[in-house]
């Protein structure tokens, strides 16, 4: 049992890994990880019906192995930046008109050089499993100690190191009201919601610490300021592609970097899409919607238990347990396929929150729901 | 309104910078690793600039609901 509730967790691992691998290996290789998103999407909705408890033991402890966990979370910083180096790799090929030819190496053929359409399939495989990859930056922001500053390496490398503390001292006090950018209104898109919540969290991120300076008398204008830490945190990156591949590596690394960012805020926004609490209450379990079907549970690291999280954000992932919270009732990848297209998003999400304004809401919460329907 | 008055003024920035590498040859250098450098460190300096005036110029929009959008 150990071993099956620690190792269910590597989906994600082992498909980054496989991701690297086809741009490594090039040609149709290149799009693996494009395939793997769609594989992924079919097995999520056809297993969308099936939800899993938490396990423990019988004497209620997790089966989770903390150190294993932990382990694999730190592992996949390097796994991200050889992603980026993979990349920079075939961007360089192509800029420098490396002929297209099987080679071998140690007896395993490979795509020397890179047509421009299989480059595309590269950054995009890129940019998708970054951006996926993002679930051990969020993970990994809860933890007070060398774990914070792993996820805003894990961040930077898609130029995101402000949403660290952006989601810890913003999303997590101020959900489900305006001062949290991170919620989504009713009404909104996805595709306004990534924006919007991408440069108001960047902006939080930037006033805490001016106003932090201000406190100590220092300049914003100053290493100190994390805000600017965090970019320069991305500056290797930048480097590394600008060398690479010039114009085209510029456009290759914005390409990463919009798509994961487009996916991190799609799971934000799919997290908490018009749900509402009045400012100064506590956060409660009605105030996330769930999305815990089994594969979600799974290459999501639980992040879709969101109703339980957000009442006890120090929790181990592995701990974390279905609360009987709004529940869309599928996966992630099911319901980011349906926001991907806003009037069918609409539609698809009308019933559940009248749902949730029916069995969930108070009179205070509708009121201001009145305000958005 | 205000959001589509600092997507311009970003797009005008970004210009200006990017004119400036050109200019400077970077297009050219850029595979020297001092270069690379520089133009990364450039870009990631504009882009933090671009942050900074989509905040002064749209203001609290990020935090404002609305029934539309």
């Amino acid at each position: 049992m150990k071993f099956y509730v620690n190792a269910r967790y590597l989906i994600v691992p082992i498909m980054s890994i496989i991701t690297i691998l086809g741009v490594l290996i090039g040609g149709a290789y290149a799009w693996v990880g494009v395939a793997l998103f769609g594989i992924n999407t079919v097995i999520d909705t056809l297993t969308k019906d099936i939800h899993l408890r938490a396990d423990f033991d019988s004497q209620g402890e997790s089966y989770g192995i903390k150190t294993f966990q932990y382990g694999i979370m730190y592992f996949m910083l390097p796994v991200f930046i050889a992603l980026q180096i993979a990349l920079a790799y075939r961007i360089f090929q192509f800029t420098a008109a490396t002929p297209v030819q099987i080679d071998l190496f140690y007896g395993i053929a490979y795509q020397s050089g890179i047509s421009g359409i299989n480059l595309i399939g590269a950054v995009l495989s890129s940019g998708l499993w970054a951006g996926l990859g993002i679930i051990y930056g969020h993970e990994l922001s809860h933890n007070k100690k060398e774990g914070f500053l792993v996820s805003r390496l894990v961040m930077a490398l898609s130029g995101a190191s402000h949403f660290t503390y952006a989601h810890v001292y913003n999303h997590h006090l101020d959900l489900g009201h305006e001062d949290d950018p991170a919620t989504a209104p009713r009404g909104r898109n996805m595709y306004a919601h990534a924006w919007l919540s991408h440069m108001g969290q960047s902006r939080y991120s930037y006033n805490l610490e001016e106003g932090r300076l201000k406190k100590q008398g220092k300049s914003t204008l100053n290493v100190d300021n994390r805000w600017i830490l965090g970019y320069l945190y991305s500056l290797p990156s930048l480097v590394l592609f600008v060398w690479a591949g010039g114009l085209i590596g510029i456009a290759a690394l914005f390409a990463v970097w919009v798509i994961a960012n487009f996916l991190l805020e799609a799971l934000n926004f799919m997290g908490h899409y018009g749900l509402i609490r009045t400012h100064g209450l506590p956060v409660e379990h009605r105030h996330s919607w769930d999305n815990d079907s089994v594969f979600t549970s799974w290459f999501f690291i639980e992040i879709g238990r969101q109703c339980d999280h957000h009442v006890r954000g120090e929790t181990y992932f592995w701990e974390l347990d279905d609360v009987k919270g709004p529940n869309y009732g599928i996966g992630y990848f099911s319901l980011f396929v349906i926001a991907l297209i806003p009037a069918l998003f609409r539609r698809y999400v009308e019933k559940h929150l009248a749902n949730w304004d029916e069995k969930y809401a108070t009179d205070d919460e509708l009121a201001i729901a009145a305000k958005f329907s | 309104m205000n959001t589509f008055k600092a997507l311009i003024v970003m797009a005008l920035w970004t210009t200006i910078i990017g004119s400036g590498l050109y200019f400077l040859d970077a297009h050219k250098n850029y595979q020297n690793i001092l270069w690379a450098g520089g133009i990364g460190l450039t870009l990631l300096i504009a882009h933090m600039v671009n942050m900074l005036i989509y905040f002064k110029i749209a203001g609290d929009k990020p935090y404002k609901w609305s029934k539309y959008f």
